[in-house]
C-alpha cells in the first residue's frame, strides 16, 4: 500500500516540478531589489555541488545560492558567470572579471590574489573500484591508472609523490563516467563532486574511498590590493545568518541531485499555488511531510549502503590476508590452465620468485607444471562432475624441473546459472610428510620384527583387544598362526589357551577383574606389570607358563594396549621340583650327619673327661705305692728302725734316688697331659718373689753341696712382689736351678733377678756343658735330652724345659737360652710385672 | 699325755707307716680305715688333730670334712688332708670343705712331721714337750 503511495505521490510531483520551473526563475529575477553597482564573480561551471548546469544550462548550486542571499544582503548586483575552471582563472588573471569563487589557496595564488577566509573544507580522497584491493596509501597507487582533474591541485601533491601515471580529464563527470566505464579503476577528486556525480550514475556502490590525499579550503578571492571589495564580499557573507547557509547545505548535500531539486522548487511552487489555490494547502503540507520522511529514508538507505560497502572492503582485506597468510598453497585458475591468482606460499612451494613472477610464468599449468600432464584432466572431470572438493596426490615439477609430491584439493566454482567460472584449490606440499610416514611404516615394521624376533611367546592387543602383533613364538605354542588371528578382538587369544573366549592376564591392564584369579596360580603386580604363573593344557599336554604382561601408553600417558610374553616353564619347574627335593634330601643327610657328629663329639668329649679322669686315677694309683716305697725307704735310711750297714745304705739310696726320679716323671707326664688338655689352671697372687727366689735356691742346695757347686744368688734391690701363680713360679724356677746344677760339673750356678722396664727377668746361669747351636731350637721339645744316646749320663725326663716353656706362655711370659758349647748356659725368663 | 691323732686312711702301707712316724715322734695314734669309720671315731675320741686322706673309698675325704666339721665337738680340731699333686683344685676344694692343712703326696719321712706341725696349734704340741 505504502509503496503505491508512494509511485503516486512521484509522479505527481514530476508532474508539478516540469509546470513550475520556468515560472520560479521568472519570480527570482523580479524579486531582488533594484542595486547601483554590479560585480563580476567567475566560477567553474563544472564543479557541483557548488556550480554546476544543469540539463537545460542554468547555472545552480551552492556558491550560486550563496552569492543571490550576498546580493540581496548588500544590494550588490552579482553577474555570477561560470565557465571552464582555466579560462575562469585566465579572465581573472586578466582583471576582466572582481572575484573568483571555489578557489583553493596556494604560494603561487597568494602573490597574484587576495584571499577571503575560508569557508569550507574540501577533502580530496582516493576513489577506487572496489573490486581492487590493497590501496592504503599513496604508493600502493603505483600501477594503477589514477583520473586527476585538469588544473587540480591534487596533481602536484600526487606527482611529489612520484605518482605519475595520472589521465587528466577535463571535467568531474568525464571522469566519472570514465569510471563507470571502467576505463579507469581509481581516481583522486574533490569528495563532494565525485559523490554527486557517482550518485548521479549510479555507481556509488561499486566506488569506495579510502585515505584522503588532501584537504583543501574554499575561498574566494580578488585581485591583489582590491582589499575594499574582498570587505565588502566578507562583510555581505557574514551577514548572512548560519541558519541560511545551513538551509542551502541541506538542499545541496543531498545526493540525489533531482529530489533536492524537487523539494527546493516545491517551497517555492506551493507558495505560489498557495495564493492561487488555497483548496491545495493542506494538501501540499501532508505532502512535504511525506517528502521528509521519503528523504529520510533515502538518506538512511544510502548511509546503511555504505556501511555495507565498508564491511565488504574490511571482508575483503581479510579474505586477502588469509591468501595471503594461509600456511597452505592457494590458486584459482581458469578451467583450460591458466593462473587467474596465486598466494605467495604456492609460488614458494614451487620455487617460482613471487605470485606474479608465477601467474606470469605458467601459461599450461598441466603441461607445465604436472609431471603427468593427464593426471590433471583426469581430475578435472571429477572436479567438473561436483561443486564439492575432490582430493589426490600429484607429482608436480619445481620451476628448476625437481619433482616433488603435494596433496592437491581442487572444486568448481560456479556462477549463479551454476556454469564454471574458474576452478580454485589448495597445494600441500607432503614430501616430508611422506618421508615421516615412510619412517613411521619402518620404525613399526622394525618393531614388528624385534617382537617376532623374541624367543618367548609374545601378542599385542591395541586398546580395543584387538590383536595387533603375535610373534614366531607364540604361533609355534599354540599352533595358531599370526595371519589367522592379526586384527581380531573378542578375547580371540584366549580362545588359544583357554578354547573359550574370556577375559585373560592382558585384559588386567584395562580392567581389574578378580575373578581371573582363581584362573592363575598367582598374580603379582609390579609397578604396571602383572606377572603371573598358570597351570594350561595346551594340545593335550600339561604346561606351566610364566606370563607377564605391561600396559602400552602413548607420548601423553594415555593407555593405548599391552603387551603379553608367555614362558613355558615346565621344564624349569620340574628341574626346581627335583632340586627342591634334593636339597631336602641333603638336608636330611646334613640333620644327620649332624647328629651323628654330635654323638661323635659327645663321646670325644666322654673320652676327654675318661682321660682326665684316667690320668687323676692313675696319678694316684701310681703314687700311692710309690709314696710308700719312698716313705719307707726314707725312714729306713734314717735308720730309725735299726742301723745299716754300708752297702745296705748304698742300695737304699739308690731305690730313694729311682722312686724320686719315677715320681718326678709322673707329676711332669701329668702335667703336660693337663697342658695339653688346657685342664691348667693359673691362679694369681700377688707374692714376694726373692722369697721363693731363695726358697728354690735353698732346696737345691743339698745337690749342689753334694756335686761340689757353689749357688750365687743376686737379686735387685727394687725387686719386690709380683701378681703371678706363685706355685707354677716356683716350679719354673726348681726346673731350671735343677736342671742347671744337673748338667754342670764343676764351677757354679748363679741366679740372678733383675728389672727390665715392666718385666721381672730371671737369669740361671751355669759353667756346665753348655749347648750346641744347632740343637738349642730341640731344647723345649718334649722328652728330649739333648745328649740323646743309649749311654744317657743325666737322669731327667727330657719333659722339664717344655713343661717351662709352656707354663710361661700361660703365664704371659718368655724363656730364652744362651748358651756357649763346653763352657756354660744362661736360662732366661721374663715376666711382667 | 701325747698328743691324740686320727689318721683316716685306706692304704694299709700309708697307715703303717704315717703311724710309724708319728708314734716314732710321741703321739698317739687312731687309726680309721674309711670315712664313715673315721667319723664315728673321731667323735668318740675328739682327737687333737686328724690326718685326713681325700681319695679313699665309698665316701671321699671331702665329705668326710664337712661332716666333721658339722660336729660341736670337733668345729675347731686340725684337720690336714693329705693327697696326691694330682688334679688342679685339689687343695683348694680341701679347705673349702674344712680342712686347715694340707699335705702333698708321697711324704717325705726327713721333712713330714715339721710339716705336720706346722698346722697344729702350739698348745697341743706343749703336751709332747712335758714328757
Amino acid at each position: 500500500m505504502l509503496k503505491q503511495c508512494n509511485k503516486t505521490f512521484i509522479l505527481t510531483l514530476k508532474i508539478v516540478q516540469a509546470g513550475l520551473i520556468a515560472s520560479g526563475l521568472f519570480l527570482f529575477s523580479i524579486s531582488f531589489p533594484q542595486v547601483n553597482n554590479k560585480i563580476i564573480v567567475l566560477a567553474d561551471d563544472k564543479y557541483p555541488p557548488y556550480f554546476f548546469r544543469d540539463d537545460k544550462g542554468k547555472l545552480q548550486g551552492i556558491a550560486a545560492d550563496q552569492w543571490k542571499l550576498w546580493s540581496e544582503k548588500t544590494g550588490i548586483k552579482v553577474d555570477l558567470q561560470a565557465m571552464d575552471w582555466d579560462e575562469a582563472q585566465r579572465l581573472m588573471a586578466a582583471g576582466k572579471a572582481d572575484c573568483i569563487d571555489n578557489f583553493f589557496y596556494n604560494e603561487k595564488r597568494a602573490k597574484l590574489y587576495d584571499f577571503s577566509k575560508p569557508y569550507e573544507n574540501i577533502e580530496v580522497p582516493v576513489f577506487f573500484n572496489r573490486n581492487i584491493s590493497g590501496i592504503h596509501d599513496i604508493k600502493s597507487l603505483s600501477g594503477y591508472i589514477i583520473g586527476v582533474k585538469s588544473g587540480d591541485a591534487d596533481i602536484d601533491i600526487l606527482k611529489s609523490k612520484g605518482i605519475s601515471n595520472l589521465m587528466e580529464f577535463n571535467s568531474y563527470e568525464s571522469i566519472i563516467r570514465a569510471a563507470s566505464n571502467n576505463l579507469i579503476n581509481v581516481f583522486c577528486i574533490d569528495k563532494p563532486s565525485a559523490l554527486y556525480y557517482l550518485y548521479k550514475m549510479n555507481i556509488a556502490g561499486q566506488y569506495r574511498y579510502s585515505f584522503t590525499l588532501s584537504t583543501e579550503q574554499l575561498h574566494r578571492a580578488v585581485q591583489k590590493g582590491r582589499t575594499k571589495l574582498l570587505n565588502i564580499i566578507e562583510k555581505g557573507f557574514s551577514e548572512i545568518p548560519e541558519s541560511k547557509y545551513m538551509e542551502i547545505k541541506r538542499k545541496w548535500l543531498g545526493n540525489d541531485l533531482n529530489n533536492n531539486n524537487i523539494i527546493y522548487y516545491l517551497y517555492y511552487s506551493l507558495a505560489l499555488i498557495l495564493l492561487v489555490i488555497l483548496v491545495f494547502s493542506s494538501w501540499n503540507y501532508t505532502l512535504r511531510k511525506t517528502i521528509n520522511k521519503k528523504t529520510k529514508e533515502i538518506m538512511k538507505t544510502m548511509e546503511e549502503k555504505n556501511k555495507i560497502n565498508e564491511k565488504l572492503v574490511e571482508s575483503r582485506l581479510m579474505y586477502k590476508n588469509i591468501f595471503e597468510n594461509a600456511p597452505i598453497g592457494i590458486f584459482q585458475s581458469t578451467v583450460e590452465g591458466k593462473f587467474l591468482s596465486v598466494n605467495s606460499l604456492l609460488a614458494c612451494i614451487f620455487k617460482y620468485e613471487s605470485a606474479e613472477d608465477m601467474v606470469r610464468s605458467i601459461t599450461d599449468i598441466a603441461g607445465q607444471l604436472f609431471v603427468n600432464p593427464m593426471a590433471r584432466k583426469e581430475l578435472l572431470k571429477k572436479v567438473l562432475k561436483t561443486d564439492r572438493y575432490i582430493q589426490t596426490e600429484v607429482e608436480y615439477y619445481r620451476k628448476d624441473k625437481t619433482t616433488f609430491t603435494a596433496n592437491l584439493y581442487m572444486r568448481a566454482v560456479r556462477d549463479a546459472d551454476s556454469s564454471v567460472c574458474f576452478v580454485e584449490g589448495f597445494v600441500e606440499d607432503i614430501t616430508e610428510r611422506n618421508i615421516a610416514w615412510n619412517a613411521l611404516k619402518e620404525s613399526e615394521k622394525r618393531l614388528s620384527e624385534i617382537i617376532d624376533f623374541l624367543p618367548d611367546a609374545t601378542f599385542v592387543i591395541d586398546f580395543n583387544g584387538v590383536v595387533i602383533a603375535w610373534n614366531r613364538a607364540i604361533e609355534e605354542m599354540t599352533g595358531v598362526k599370526a595371519a589367522s588371528i592379526l586384527g581380531k578382538g573378542d578375547y580371540e587369544y584366549s580362545l588359544s589357551f583357554y578354547g573359550a573366549r574370556r577375559p585373560i592376564l592382558i585384559d588386567q591392564v584395562f580392567n581389574i577383574n578378580e575373578e581371573i584369579e582363581e584362573e592363575y596360580n598367582y598374580i603379582k603386580k609390579e609397578g604396571d606389570a602383572f606377572i603371573a604363573e598358570a597351570d594350561i593344557k595346551l594340545n593335550g599336554n600339561n604346561h606351566v607358563f610364566w606370563t607377564k604382561v605391561v600396559p602400552l601408553f602413548d607420548s601423553k600417558g594415555g593407555l593405548t594396549g599391552a603387551i603379553e610374553t608367555i614362558r613355558d616353564i615346565t621344564d624349569q619347574k620340574k628341574a626346581e621340583k627335583k632340586i627342591l627335593r634334593l636339597n631336602s634330601d641333603l638336608e636330611h643327610r646334613i640333620a644327620r650327619r649332624t647328629a651323628e657328629l654330635e654323638i661323635a663329639m659327645e663321646k670325644a668329649q666322654d673320652a676327654d673327661r675318661l682321660k682326665s679322669a684316667f690320668l687323676a686315677t692313675m696319678s694316684h694309683e701310681l703314687r700311692t705305692p710309690l709314696n710308700s716305697i719312698i716313705g719307707f725307704t726314707g725312714i729306713l735310711l734314717q735308720e730309725r728302725p735299726g742301723p745299716l750297714n754300708q752297702e745296705q745304705k748304698k742300695q737304699m739310696e739308690m731305690v730313694q734316688q729311682s722312686s724320686r726320679h719315677l715320681l718326678s716323671l709322673i707329676n711332669d707326664i701329668l702335667d703336660i697331659s693337663k697342658i695339653e688338655a688346657g685342664e691348667l689352671k693359673i691362679n694369681s697372687e700377688t707374692f714376694n718373689l726373692p722369697e721363693v727366689i731363695n726358697k728354690t735356691v735353698g732346696l737345691n742346695e743339698p745337690l749342689a753341696q753334694k756335686k761340689g757347686i757353689k749357688l750365687n744368688i743376686s737379686i735387685a734391690p727394687e725387686i719386690d712382689t709380683i701378681k703371678r701363680d706363685r706355685l707354677r713360679v716356683q716350679q719354673i724356677l726348681m726346673n731350671l736351678v735343677n736342671n742347671s746344677i744337673k748338667f754342670t760339673e764343676k764351677g757354679s750356678v748363679t741366679i740372678k733377678c733383675f728389672l727390665i722396664k715392666k718385666f721381672v727377668t730371671v737369669e740361671v746361669i751355669d759353667t756346665g756343658i753348655g749347648i750346641e747351636k744347632d740343637k738349642i731350637d730341640r731344647l723345649f721339645k718334649p722328652f728330649i735330652q739333648i745328649d740323646n744316646g743309649l749311654t744317657r749320663k743325666y737322669e731327667g725326663t727330657g719333659l722339664g724345659l717344655s713343661i717351662c716353656k709352656k707354663l710361661l706362655e700361660l703365664l704371659n711370659g718368655s724363656i730364652e737360652v744362651r748358651s756357649k758349647f763346653g763352657s756354660g748356659s744362661v736360662f732366661s725368663i721374663s715376666l711382667p710385672v | 699325755m701325747k698328743p691324740k691323732i686320727l689318721i683316716i686312711e685306706d692304704n694299709q702301707q700309708n697307715m703303717y707307716m704315717l703311724t710309724y712316724l708319728l708314734e716314732s715322734n710321741n703321739y698317739e695314734v687312731f687309726q680309721s680305715f674309711n670315712g664313715s669309720e673315721g667319723i664315728a671315731a673321731a667323735k668318740g675320741i675328739l682327737p687333737d688333730a686328724i690326718l685326713l686322706d681325700i681319695q679313699l673309698p665309698e665316701m671321699d675325704g671331702y665329705s668326710v670334712a664337712r661332716e666333721l666339721r658339722k660336729n660341736g665337738d670337733l668345729r675347731d680340731t686340725p684337720i690336714i688332708a693329705v693327697t696326691s699333686y694330682a688334679m688342679p683344685g685339689d687343695k683348694e676344694k680341701a679347705f673349702e670343705a674344712g680342712a686347715t692343712g694340707y699335705i702333698e703326696k708321697p711324704i717325705d719321712p726327713d721333712t713330714f712331721i715339721s710339716q705336720l706341725e706346722e698346722f697344729i696349734p702350739s698348745e697341743i704340741l706343749i703336751k709332747k714337750k712335758r714328757l
